[in-house]
């Protein structure tokens, strides 16, 4: 009876283990602080915004080398403006968000420019490539996050765009530069 | 019934002793748990740099073995593209160069991030790779033992308007909460 009781206890403390490890990430107590926006919008990504002015979509991309990159899917181009705030703004990761939720990082296939930071009032202004599913097309959401994967407790400015079409015209992705004021 | 008297009174004493041997034990059992359970605020309060270490008349800043000083701090007008052709800020902003100089007596390289901070409290930082400057902007700087080809220069490009007014230096694990602090004039 005893070691019934030891075993049914030990059973007890590692299924609550378990749930607490499950429930930690199934439903965590922290999250991202997300402002959301559409294209044309500046948007606070603090300390400082961004602001999405467009997307397109092509089924090649060519590197800035001239070399075409092959995919199974399409090439999407984000055009996004980033600018600091009293600070630099520091993005960690660029995602893109489909429907069906599914996040796609953005690619560094072929030297594909990742813009992650802008000083204060200096905005400046690339496209962002990602490379997804052609069924991905559609309602999309791009989110710019301060903290990477794990972005709870960090900013994230999450940008709805749309994009449907694709261009049978091979894609170059416009280099960072900065806007002139 | 006397008895009865003699007992409560030695059950009181008993009490009494133990309450005190507790109270005895509660107090450094609470300080230990407050000293254990604050140590992340105290590492963090700790690494924040708040001790700016300024420079003496002679324009240096020193802090521990090691003293450093701006060398120069000049705006660029042109830099040169991988192709040759000339390379030129874009419309509104300036571009910076700054050079510092160090005087150290450590043994081991030891390297500073840097933070222009104009007259507005603006903070600036050296642009990014992705940021297309023709030449690669450090974003940290020698600021110990000198190795053999040191990084004792890079750019930042502000706003036109901005007023380029000190230069902080700063290690969080080897300085921090010590940074130099050097006025740009």
């Amino acid at each position: 009876m005893r070691r019934l009781v030891v075993a049914l206890l030990a059973v007890a403390v590692l299924g609550a283990g378990l749930l607490v490890d499950h429930a930690e990430r199934a439903w965590p107590s922290t999250r991202p602080f997300v402002r959301t926006g559409t294209v044309g919008e500046e948007v606070r990504l603090w300390p400082g915004w961004v602001e999405v002015r467009g997307a397109r979509a092509a089924n090649s991309y060519v590197d800035p080398y001239g070399d075409e990159i092959p995919t199974d899917g399409v090439w999407v181009a984000v055009d996004v403006v980033l600018t600091g705030g009293r600070e630099p703004v520091g993005v960690a990761q660029w995602t893109l968000e489909d429907a069906a939720g599914r996040r796609f990082q953005a690619s560094e296939r072929g030297g594909a420019y990742l813009m992650d930071s802008a000083q204060p009032e200096s905005p400046l202004r690339g496209e962002i490539v990602f490379e997804v599913p052609r069924d991905a097309l559609g309602r999309l959401v791009v989110r710019a996050g301060t903290r990477g994967a794990d972005d709870r407790l960090g900013a994230v400015a999450a940008i709805d765009v749309t994009v449907e079409e694709v261009s049978q015209r091979p894609m170059t992705a416009e280099q960072p530069r900065w806007e002139e004021r | 019934m006397r008895g009865g008297n003699a007992a409560k009174v030695n059950t009181r004493t008993s009490a009494t002793t133990a309450n005190k041997v507790a109270l005895g034990l509660l107090v450094p059992v609470l300080a230990a748990f407050g000293w254990i359970a604050s140590a992340d605020l105290r590492t963090g309060w700790s690494d924040d740099p708040r001790n700016p270490a300024e420079p003496g008349p002679d324009g240096w800043a020193s802090i521990a073995r090691t003293s450093v000083r701006v060398a120069g701090f000049e705006e660029v007008g042109t830099l040169e593209n991988w192709d040759g052709t000339p390379w030129t800020p874009p419309d509104g902003y300036r571009l910076w160069r700054l050079e510092v100089e160090v005087r150290s007596r450590l043994t081991e390289p030891r390297f500073c991030t840097v933070e222009v901070h104009d007259a507005e409290g603006r903070t600036f930082t050296p642009p990014g790779p992705d940021a297309g400057l023709p030449e690669t902007a450090a974003s940290a700087l020698d600021c110990g033992s000198l190795e053999e080809d040191p990084s004792l220069s890079t750019m930042v490009l502000m706003p036109v308007e901005s007023r380029p007014a000190t230069v902080r230096l700063l290690n969080d694990y080897e300085l921090a909460p010590a940074y130099f602090s050097l006025p740009l004039r």
